[in-house]
């Protein structure tokens, strides 16, 4: 094992990052999305997958999008100071 | 033809194992975590490759035949939302503190965060025996696929043969490279089982008409299998089964590779690509396991075997099997690396040289360990049978079930060990209570028939537990806690 490094660096955050209330609001959010009650008894096919199934694969995509701009835009900045040592 | 790609792909995943050596520096560090040097694409192809077991190529195809698309809703889509976000808080907090304090087992990590020896062993035991289960449904699975893939008119290879050249490559190249070739490996094997189930899906819907032509004669013949329906459980169903992937952030091999990573921002590429990922591989499994009911409407086997044999010829099928060796190799040789990590950081090292283990001797442990292990693992899977494939679910409950612990190590200061241990104790004894109540139950076990899942109850009663059990306890001295808190 490493011997211990030291003090933790500061978490510093710009004024620009989204704050943890709206990071959670967002992921419930998504929860609620992919929880699509409204979808379970629809019947029909979008390009050849059954419409909840289509649903599913299109929050597939949303979810990284979501997922681009979490680490865009809340990427703890500690964790980039750590590469340094 | 087939067991000449098969040959062929397995001389290959060896060649690359064995190449990757030539970077080995010959230290413990180097051995168990590619001494921190892994870059963001083999990072994202080896944490999906290993994530990605035999059950989401044979596993999903199999349940979407008998549930209809309902299983990409209960088990991809909810991975697809769960993991990245597991990575995100969990996966790079863990290596911060990996570089930082040169921890390569979680176990190393609760030791020091708490300084409780006793919650180190229990959690060392309990990760080790919930694994046992995972790892024999990889070889117990590579020796079923070889035995499907070889039957053509007659009885195919016995499945102890598959079970045996599984355990053997891995046995090579893990020893010979440790982490670097796992992960060197898993991104080639990675690779090969998505392509191979993009292959499987254009061909076998062209053989049905198209996808559309195919999804529409299902939905005549049974439209519950292309609805999620209203049952009044399902709900509950869902919302229970967007805990399970919360095991990813106690899975020892997923530690493992997090702990290899050259920086944080590596993880960047599998936290945004991650749904993408899941996507790629579980739509082919659900549609042509759906898709299955066309012509075998009670079929018992691996239903994308049999349609893969139908639907071509040698090549695809030897692809096929290549694909699912591929499965469930990049899962299974870095659960048998991640074992030989915990023998040798969590027990000799700790308890026999009192934490002074030469580097030589960590990576000649680590060589012992993994053979043992493998040859155990091996003999076991000759006698064990299908059931084991039920416990591997309830083996996802239990590590989902210790992520409460995790999650207040990582974020609450004033968490215990008195906590952790609580948790830790609450969640055998609900494993072990409900696996009970669960035999003989018909259909899927849930709690008094609501819907709710064991691992639901198995997940809050531990969080509940962590907060009271560290309530109750003297607070955690501030100076002692700090350095494993980034400084607000």
């Amino acid at each position: 094992m490493q011997p211990d490094r030291g003090t933790p660096p500061q978490v510093s955050e710009s004024p620009a990052q989204p704050g943890w209330p709206t990071v959670a609001a967002v992921i419930a959010g998504a929860v609620a999305l992919h929880l699509n009650y409204w979808l379970w008894d629809a019947d029909g096919l979008v390009l050849g997958l059954p419409v909840n199934m289509f649903y599913h694969v299109v929050l597939t995509v949303v979810l990284a999008a979501l997922m681009w701009a979490l680490v865009r835009w809340r990427w703890p900045r500690y964790l980039d100071d750590g590469d340094a040592e | 033809m087939i067991l000449g790609v098969i040959v062929v792909y397995l001389a290959t995943v060896l060649f690359v194992g064995l190449f990757a050596h030539r970077l080995f520096r010959g230290t413990g560090e180097d051995f168990y975590v590619a001494s921190r040097s892994i870059g963001p694409f083999v990072l994202m192809m080896t944490l999906f490759g290993t994530n990605m077991t035999a059950f989401s190529i044979l596993g999903a195809s199999g349940e979407a035949y008998r549930q209809g698309i309902l299983v990409f809703a209960l088990m991809g889509s909810s991975s697809a939302l769960i993991v990245p976000l597991v990575f995100y808080f969990i996966g790079t907090r863990m290596w911060w503190l990996g570089k930082r304090h040169g921890y390569l087992t979680q176990v190393q990590y609760f030791r020091d965060r708490y300084g409780s020896e006793p919650l180190a062993l229990i959690l060392f035991v309990v990760l080790v025996v919930l694994l046992m289960p995972y790892v024999l449904i990889g070889v117990k699975g590579a020796g079923d696929a070889l035995t499907a893939v070889t039957a053509g008119a007659g009885p195919g290879l016995p499945s102890w043969v598959g079970s045996l050249v599984v355990c053997g490559i891995i046995f090579v190249y893990v020893t010979y490279g440790g982490m670097r070739s796992t992960a060197w490996v898993n991104t080639l094997q990675t690779s090969v089982f998505m392509i191979v189930g993009a292959l499987a899906f254009v061909v076998i819907t062209r053989s049905h008409g198209g996808l559309t032509a195919a999804m529409s004669t299902v939905r005549e013949s049974d439209l519950a299998l292309t609805i999620v329906g209203r049952d009044p459980h399902t709900l509950l169903t869902m919302a229970s089964y967007l805990l399970v992937p919360l095991s990813v952030g106690v899975f020892p091999h997923i530690f493992s590779h997090w702990m290899s990573a050259d920086h944080a921002k590596s993880f960047k590429t599998i936290i945004v690509l991650y749904p993408l990922c899941i996507a790629a591989v579980w739509i082919p499994s659900v549609t042509l396991g759906v898709i299955g009911n066309i012509d075998h409407p009670d079929f018992a086997g691996p239903i994308l075997v049999q349609l893969i044999v139908e639907s071509s010829g040698g090549l695809l099928t030897g692809l096929l099997a290549a694909g699912i060796f591929a499965a469930i190799m990049s899962s299974l040789d870095s659960q048998t690396l991640a074992v030989g990590t915990m023998f040798t950081q969590d027990i000799v090292r700790p308890y026999l040289f009192k934490g002074e283990l030469p580097e030589e001797k960590q990576v000649l442990f680590g060589r012992v360990f993994i053979v043992a292990f493998l040859a155990t693992v091996f003999v076991v899977s000759l006698f064990t049978t299908r059931t084991i494939f039920d416990l591997g679910v309830w083996s996802l409950s239990g590590y989902a079930g210790l992520f409460p612990i995790v999650v207040a190590a990582l974020y609450w200061r004033r968490s215990t060990a008195t906590g952790a241990l609580a948790a830790v104790g609450t969640v055998v004894v609900l494993w072990v209570v409900l696996l009970a109540r669960s035999r003989g139950v018909e259909g899927e076990y849930t709690i008094m028939d609501t819907g709710v899942m064991p691992v639901a109850l198995i997940v809050l009663s531990s969080a509940a537990s962590v907060v009271v059990g560290s309530l109750l306890g003297p607070k955690p001295e501030a100076a002692a806690v700090e350095k494993f808190f980034p400084t607000k």
